[in-house]
């Protein structure tokens, strides 16, 4: 609106790191609360071997289909096994499925989509029209049908939900390259003959990198959610693989009685994408202002 | 003899955050009488379009705003909704920089005008149609039955120009407040508009508030100009007096900085430093850290507006110790 | 104008002739052994010898695709393996099911989410504003099957208001005669006047709905919101501020206009989103649907049942998007001008 000095330029002491922090914090509460809840999920799932109070494959039938209390925080399960140990432990599957799954569609999806829009031509339509496919599919339905095809298991799964999702990558990473191609400095590299693959690399992809991160950390919650489902139809996770989708799935004969051996792992899910959708968000609103409120 | 149609007291607006607290308008005080042409001038971040915003209460909802706007007699600082609404397009009525993004481009120009004009008088649909016809001739527009039926994406932006033009006509304003209004179209078109609004006054009746950035542009069409200086009126007056013989630096530097044709070798002068952080409460006068004939008092005290010619007003330490010497 | 939907419909083809071909060779070309893969743990002989005719597994791969090709041009999506019906007829008996359940869903996500979101942009930061942010923020994280499980729990296993599965009480199922013209039950029920039917369709639609309804209503009041608020940003709305026109009118007319178009898109994936999540949904709630049948195929092994389900609910997907973009004409007059 007015005054166009950012406050760096202008009294650089005036506003300290504490002060700004605190009003940063303010501001994007709901992003700092994300950060905060992921972490603790995130440390919990890196270190749940030690911090678990029981194994989580202890069976102990006398035990069994026990609800919350103060020896078992979740409950137990139809086999006696402590749920709370579990469900930390599966939040390693989550976590690693989540990182893997994104990490692969990135992998694929991000050269194709510079290829795509550095060269354009028929080479763009070619590999746009070939992502397109991809798109045509309502949301979870490939992934059932590739998993459907590969056999069920999580590494499957994974690969499936990774090909599903390489086509936004691509998108994205190919609407930034089409916008920075544009600039004068990547002709003035090529007239000094630095090759395409040189360009594309040096220049075009650190340009594109925030989308990619801000899809990339939204696309964290949704692949979750996704394995999940798959593993509770039972196209995922196999036992003895411990994940929260599969111990829904398990709970299905006992759920209406004994309702916490389907809400806490379900519950876990819903935390854990929750945290990784507001740190999302509030990166895009920190990279990408424009998508803030109006006046 | 009626008041002035526009009379701005003491306007400050302020934007406070959690850690700035930007104060856009420091004290703006500003007149207008019936008939005359204002140019409001200063650098982009000056405040001269919150001030035209100000005046229709279109300030935004995160600004506060405090001291007085007078629009023929009507305060409009402090109004609500419904009043406001009234007084847009029926008392004063605005136009806006960027002509190609200012009309809903979902309906056709001649829904839009009538939707405008059944807000501020009694007409029927075939009434309002009418009016809105006539309006576009008003403003020259080359068959106006046809540009009624047509879409804003359909027209260029001379075009639509004087369609806002003939918009803000339409409700019989008082006041017309030209933000920028020719910055986004090329010299030809924007001379072509400059004539049509000098016509407007004249046929119409009206005032028009100014606001530019373009030096040329004054002397082209106002009467008065008041120059504008982070969030200040720094200097103001008939534009024969102001441009014959500034008072202010700031003034004196703008001046200058307009490269003019035919006059040969000489650098280009650009003014040192940059526009203060309105977010910082300033003490002295705002102009101070970049001008060339500082005096002590200038960073301790800020100047305050002093009338030196009948119509000739500047907020100058250095020109105050300089005309009362002489 | 007729030449964007020529193109558009060419578009369309050559995608959908590219899902078919995924579909295929995700079939054909993935698994070690495709008989094996389809004939499940314990195949009998019989089923081997059927399984290999009926899949033409002993004929080079470029002629089993084209042979799938010609098939499905003739609008034969070939025949269950497990059932023996042609494919084309089990997805017609089922349609009815999954189109009951999608339509409802979509409806009271149109009905609460649009409003809302609306209302939700024009009064920012308000409380209104705030719940509603929360609640998508919070609906688009459950799972489906969460959801649906706490429904299940609360409103069959702790009060024993709805029935816990399926479509309809058995005993009336069996019971009561309604000729299924439509395929959809609440409407078949009263044209026949069976009211007891009507009332248990009615019963067993509530959970799987809501559970649908609630999932995507996060997602659409969210888009919703933002829409609506990026469009509130827009020079024109600020013109029709400064010259006085009601409020009302520029939410309602003026703003409104602007968001149509995105708003269908929206609606069109929305599509999208439940025929993807109907999948879950009607495996949870047993539900005699496309996505169940789907399920239960895959688990049975019955591959021709996959595929050509599976490039039925694509190619509806498909259709979906494309009178949605067919609509734009009709509602942004930038695009009609050639």
């Amino acid at each position: 609106m007015s005054g166009n000095l950012s406050i760096l330029a202008a009294e650089p002491a005036k506003a300290g790191f504490g002060l700004r922090a605190r009003a940063f914090a303010a501001q994007n509460k709901l992003f700092v609360i994300g950060i905060v809840i992921f972490s603790v999920i995130l440390l919990a799932s890196i270190f749940a071997e030690w911090i678990v109070p029981y194994s989580p494959t202890r069976i102990a039938f006398a035990d069994k289909l026990q609800p919350p209390s103060l020896e078992h925080w979740m409950g137990t399960d139809k086999f006696g096994r402590d749920i709370f140990s579990r469900v930390l432990v599966g939040g390693q599957t989550s976590m690693m499925v989540g990182a893997f799954v994104t990490f692969l569609a990135i992998v694929i999806g991000v050269p194709i989509g510079l290829v795509s829009g550095y060269f354009g031509g028929w080479i763009d339509n070619l590999l746009m029209r070939f992502s397109d496919v991809f798109l045509a599919f309502p949301p979870l339905l490939l992934p059932i049908s590739i998993v459907a095809a590969l056999g069920p298991g999580l590494n499957n799964a994974m690969i499936a939900l990774a090909v599903s999702w390489f086509p936004w990558y691509a998108r994205i990473t190919r609407g930034a390259v089409m916008r920075v191609r544009k600039e004068l400095y990547v002709d003035a590299a090529r007239a000094m003959g630095v090759s395409h693959a040189r360009i594309m690399i040096r220049h075009i992809t650190p340009n594109s990198l925030t989308p990619i991160i801000v899809q990339g950390s939204m696309d964290f919650g949704f692949t979750i959610l996704a394995a999940a489902s798959l593993s509770f139809i039972g196209l995922g996770a196999r036992p003895p693989t411990i994940e929260w989708g599969l111990m829904a799935a398990n709970s299905r004969t006992q759920f209406l009685e004994h309702w916490w051996t389907a809400l806490c792992p379900g519950f876990a899910i819903f935390l854990t994408v929750l945290a990784v959708n507001l740190m999302g968000d509030g990166l895009r609103d920190v990279l990408d202002p424009k998508h803030g409120t109006s006046e | 003899m009626t008041g002035p149609i526009l009379q701005i007291t003491d306007l400050k607006v302020e934007f406070p955050g959690l850690v700035r607290n930007v104060r856009a308008l420091r004290g703006v005080d500003l007149v207008l009488h019936k008939g005359q042409i204002v140019g409001l001038v200063g650098e982009s971040g000056s405040g001269k379009s919150l001030t035209a915003l100000a005046c229709l209460g279109l300030v935004p909802n995160s600004g506060r705003v405090s001291g007085s706007i007078m629009l023929d007699g009507f305060e409009v600082v402090g109004r609500g909704e419904l009043e406001l609404g009234r007084l847009r397009g029926g008392v004063a009525a605005m136009i806006f920089q960027n002509p190609m993004r200012a009309l809903n481009p979902f309906f056709t120009v001649g829904q839009q005008m009538v939707e405008v004009i059944r807000c501020h008088r009694p007409f029927g649909r075939t009434e309002a149609v009418e009016a809105a016809s006539e309006g576009l001739r008003d403003v020259q527009m080359p068959d106006p039955e046809i540009a009624l039926g047509k879409y804003p994406h359909q027209m260029s932006g001379g075009q639509i120009q004087r369609v806002m033009i003939a918009l803000g006509l339409a409700c019989r304003p008082r006041l017309l407040i030209a933000d920028e209004c020719t910055t986004a179209l090329d010299v030809t078109v924007q001379a072509q508009i400059l004539v049509l609004l000098r016509e407007l006054t004249v046929s119409h009746d009206l005032s028009v508030l100014f606001i530019t950035h373009d030096l040329s542009v004054v002397a082209t069409v106002c009467d008065r100009v008041a120059v504008m200086y982070a969030g200040e009126v720094v200097e103001n007056g008939s534009v024969t007096d102001v441009f014959a013989d500034p008072l202010h630096p700031y003034t004196r530097k703008l001046m200058s900085t307009v490269p003019t044709l035919g006059r040969a070798g000489g650098e280009l002068e650009s003014i040192r430093g940059q526009v203060p952080d309105l977010a910082l409460p300033l003490t002295g006068c705002t102009f101070c850290d970049r001008c060339d004939d500082a005096l002590d008092v200038c960073a301790a005290t800020p100047p305050g507006m002093r009338r030196y010619r009948a119509d000739h007003q500047a907020a100058c330490h250095d020109t105050a110790r300089r005309m009362d010497v002489e | 104008m007729i030449k964007y939907i020529a193109s558009r419909l060419i578009l369309m083809v050559g995608i959908l002739f590219g899902v078919l071909t995924i579909t295929f060779f995700l079939g054909r070309v993935l698994p070690a052994s495709p008989a094996n893969l389809i004939l499940g743990d314990r195949p009998t002989a019989e089923q081997i010898v059927r399984a290999e005719e009926e899949l033409g597994l002993n004929k080079p791969l470029l002629v089993q695709y084209g042979l799938y090709l010609e098939q499905v041009a003739r609008g034969d999506l070939g025949t269950s393996l497990r059932t023996d019906v042609p494919v084309i007829v089990e997805i017609r008996n089922r349609m009815g099911a999954t189109i009951e359940l999608t339509t409802l869903a979509i409806i009271i996500v149109i009905v609460i989410g649009i409003p809302l979101g609306v209302l939700s942009a024009v009064r920012q930061n308000s409380l209104v504003d705030n719940i509603a942010r929360a609640g998508a923020v919070g609906g688009v994280a459950i799972p489906v099957f969460l959801l649906a499980m706490i429904l299940q729990i609360i409103f069959y296993g702790q009060l024993n208001w709805l029935p816990l599965q399926g479509r309809m009480d058995s005993e009336i199922l069996l019971d009561v005669e309604f000729p299924r013209t439509t395929g959809l039950f609440l409407i078949d029920t009263l044209m026949a006047g069976e009211w007891r039917a009507f009332k248990s369709a009615l019963l067993h639609l509530v959970m799987p709905t809501l559970t649908l309804a609630i999932v995507t209503l996060a997602s659409v009041t969210r888009i919703t919101r933002n829409m609506m608020v990026e469009v509130l940003g827009e020079e024109y709305i600020r013109t029709a501020f400064a010259y006085g026109v009601p409020r009302r009118s520029i939410y309602y007319r003026h703003a409104l206009k602007a968001t149509l178009i995105p708003m269908m898109t929206i609606i069109g994936l929305t599509y999208g989103i439940l025929l993807g999540g109907s999948v879950v949904v009607e495996f949870l709630f047993d539900w005699p649907g496309l996505g169940g049948f789907l399920v239960l195929s895959i688990v049975q092994n019955d591959f021709p049942a996959v595929l050509g389900t599976t490039f039925f609910l694509a190619a509806t997907y498909l259709g979906i998007n494309l009178i949605v973009d067919l609509l734009y004409f009709v509602v942004d007059p930038r695009l009609r001008a050639q």
